[in-house]
């Protein structure tokens, strides 16, 4: 037996023929007003995405039904240990949001102009499957790969990859002192090697400051390289800016994060055109006098770490400081005190 | 699951070598001794529906189990795929269904993928039924389904779309009438009334018999959202026994709502609300009247199954 769907049953041809048209029209509609960018899946390719674009998948042959994809408007795109999960939570709360953590699509893909459906038909991308309510709801999607921030595909810095889609979309890019980065970047591969997680024994070898020994006498060359080089954002931020303008950027610290955490989101919301949304309400204050999302995990609970050495701390202190100052420089509105 | 995993090359993948567990290696672009490939996995099962009896709780539970990834949120790949030939790239790939080893970045061959999405259960893709184009990806899959006496079920479908949803507006016709009227137009309408699926999701014996022209009995597992509410580790077993999973121990994941029923630790689920006020006594004769039918196919057709209404 022929199991049908509602838009089989004949005599409603006629009717599903207007629709398609309709619905097409609406689409370019949409287009032309710029209020929502709206491409048929079947006119779709790379070269027609950018930030916020809608992928209009159709459900049914008699295309009266779609789905609309939403490429993203912006990128948590680092840098790991600076709280960018914490953030993503966050986001996630605001009811005009969308995203997914971790699709680590650009540093993997072998073929954009072929693969870009894998990344933007993700379930959790999937914003409407009407178009009244895409117009009247304003969601947008965003994502959070903290890879991406050091990333290189086939040769090329990840940004470049990232511009083919999106070429008009922001980032959000949380730093913190580079010493501390690379301390708890240290720590969790210590904590995961010992829980069998991942396979570094040399940091259950080396202590923090052997290890900081190794990086200093071997550079490029020492197991411990990534912990210690990531903290240089300077240089990386500078492979983004050959891409994007400065002013699609937002640098933020996790110290502002942590201690001013409601200025923070506003700032968030006002540089992504955000409709306002407080955060007050789902937030509680922690032990340790810090904010998290009211019944969820939060790094905010944890301990803190044991303290370094004085000693350890003035020699990456002093390694870090060129690159420091390079960063106050090349971000001026960047408040930081190390 | 314990059989072989099948490990296939992406370059040299193409639908019709692909089954439930199929291992796809995605080669890393970087260059370099050190960089390893990446492992992506066709679902092993998918929870199929039936829409309003508990699947996302239970595929919730389900993403605790240290030996499966997936979604939890609907898909809509199967049902509304247009060329699944050119297309299956794009559900399979996904990072969704990685299953990679951290430490040794193999692929991990006890890890396996599912997802939910319960128009699965009783949609057509362009004509055709949902499990016949899931043949084409997975023929030994496995599928999990959730049922509840259909009168109730309709009652919390008409109460959802009342509602408007994260990706939809509410629907004006479930809006603006009381649900003695949504009987009442599909009662003389039939098939012509714009709430006619939502009726026919009822008829679990009729879309089963279509899963069982393209699956056989054992890749089903029929499960009720009652056993599920009341027993929820008796059916977890049942669940992990079927798919072969080693045993994991739900209790230290769970806790009790002040309802007295299980839930997973900081998850805001439907357990948490308060039920719906309850549906008018006419209005439930009249449906059960109406499902029994129905009802009494199912029991024919599965007479191992043990359920009240």
């Amino acid at each position: 037996m022929e199991y049908k769907t509602k838009t089989d049953v004949p005599g409603t041809c006629f009717f599903l023929v207007n629709q398609f048209h309709n619905v097409t029209n609406i689409h370019k509609d949409k287009m032309n007003c710029k209020k929502r960018q709206i491409v048929n899946y079947a006119d779709a390719s790379l070269d027609k995405l950018d930030a916020g674009v809608c992928v209009a998948y159709p459900r049914t042959t008699g295309q009266q039904y779609w789905r609309y994809y939403a490429v993203p408007d912006f990128f948590i795109a680092g840098v790991m240990k600076c709280g960018t999960m914490e953030l993503h939570n966050w986001l996630l709360q605001h009811p005009n949001l969308c995203g997914i953590s971790r699709p680590d699509f650009f540093n993997r893909t072998l073929n954009i102009e072929e693969e870009w459906p894998c990344y933007v038909f993700d379930p959790l991308f999937g914003i409407s499957e009407d178009l009244e309510h895409l117009n009247r709801c304003d969601l947008h999607t965003f994502e959070r790969t903290p890879n991406y921030f050091a990333a290189q595909n086939q040769g090329i810095h990840v940004a470049g990859f990232i511009h083919k889609m999106v070429p008009s979309g922001k980032f959000l890019i949380l730093i913190r002192n580079p010493t501390e980065r690379a301390y708890s970047h240290y720590q969790m591969k210590q904590r995961q090697t010992s829980s069998n997680k991942i396979n570094a024994p040399e940091c259950l070898e080396y202590s923090f400051s052997d290890a900081l020994t190794d990086y200093l006498e071997k550079k490029q060359n020492s197991i411990f390289s990534r912990i210690f080089t990531l903290g240089h954002y300077a240089d990386y931020l500078e492979n983004w800016f050959q891409y994007f303008s400065k002013s699609q950027f937002l640098i933020l610290t996790l110290d502002e994060f942590k201690h001013t955490p409601f200025v923070m989101m506003e700032k968030i919301q006002q540089f992504l055109n955000l409709p306002y949304f407080d955060y007050r309400p789902l937030l509680q204050q922690t032990q340790r006098g810090f904010w998290a999302l009211k019944g969820q995990s939060s790094k905010a609970y944890d301990k803190l770490y044991e303290q370094k050495s004085e000693e350890t701390r003035q020699q990456m202190t002093d390694y870090y400081k060129l690159s420091n100052n390079k960063i106050i420089r090349l971000v001026h509105e960047l408040n930081v005190d190390w | 699951m314990n059989q072989e995993r099948k490990i296939i090359n992406y370059h040299e993948t193409s639908l019709s070598q692909l089954d439930a567990g199929t291992i796809i290696r995605y080669p890393n672009p970087k260059n370099g001794e050190n960089n390893t490939d990446y492992y992506y996995a066709v679902p092993s099962f998918l929870i199929i529906g039936a829409m309003k009896c508990g699947t996302s709780e239970l595929a919730a539970w389900l993403l605790k189990h240290h030996h499966l990834n997936g979604l939890a949120r609907e898909w809509h790949f199967f049902d509304e795929v247009s060329d699944i030939q050119q297309e299956w790239k794009r559900y399979v790939i996904s990072p969704h269904f990685m299953v990679q080893d951290k430490k040794t970045h193999k692929a991990d061959l006890k890890l396996h993928t599912f997802e939910k999405t319960t128009e699965y259960f009783d949609k057509a893709n362009r004509g055709t039924l949902v499990p016949e184009v899931i043949q084409k990806m997975m023929p030994s899959g496995k599928f999990i389904i959730l049922l509840r006496n259909p009168t109730d079920r309709l009652y919390s479908h008409y109460k959802m779309n009342q509602r408007a949803k994260k990706i939809r507006s509410p629907l004006t016709g479930y809006k603006n009438n009381r649900f003695g009227e949504l009987i009442q137009d599909y009662f003389e309408k039939g098939e012509d009334s714009q709430y006619a699926r939502d009726f026919r999701i009822g008829h679990y014996a009729e879309h089963l018999s279509h899963w069982l022209n393209y699956f056989s009995r054992e890749q089903l597992l029929i499960l009720f959202m009652d056993d599920f509410k009341k027993h929820p580790f008796d059916v977890m077993k049942k669940v992990q026994d079927f798919l072969g999973l080693k045993y994991f121990n739900y209790s230290s994941v769970t806790e009790k709502t002040s309802q007295d029923l299980w839930v997973l630790k900081s998850r805001a689920t439907q357990n948490h609300y308060h039920s719906n006020a309850p549906m008018c006594s006419f209005d439930r004769q009249l449906l059960n009247v109406y499902n029994e039918p129905w009802n009494i196919r199912l029991k024919q057709m599965f007479p191992e199954l043990v359920f009240s209404w």
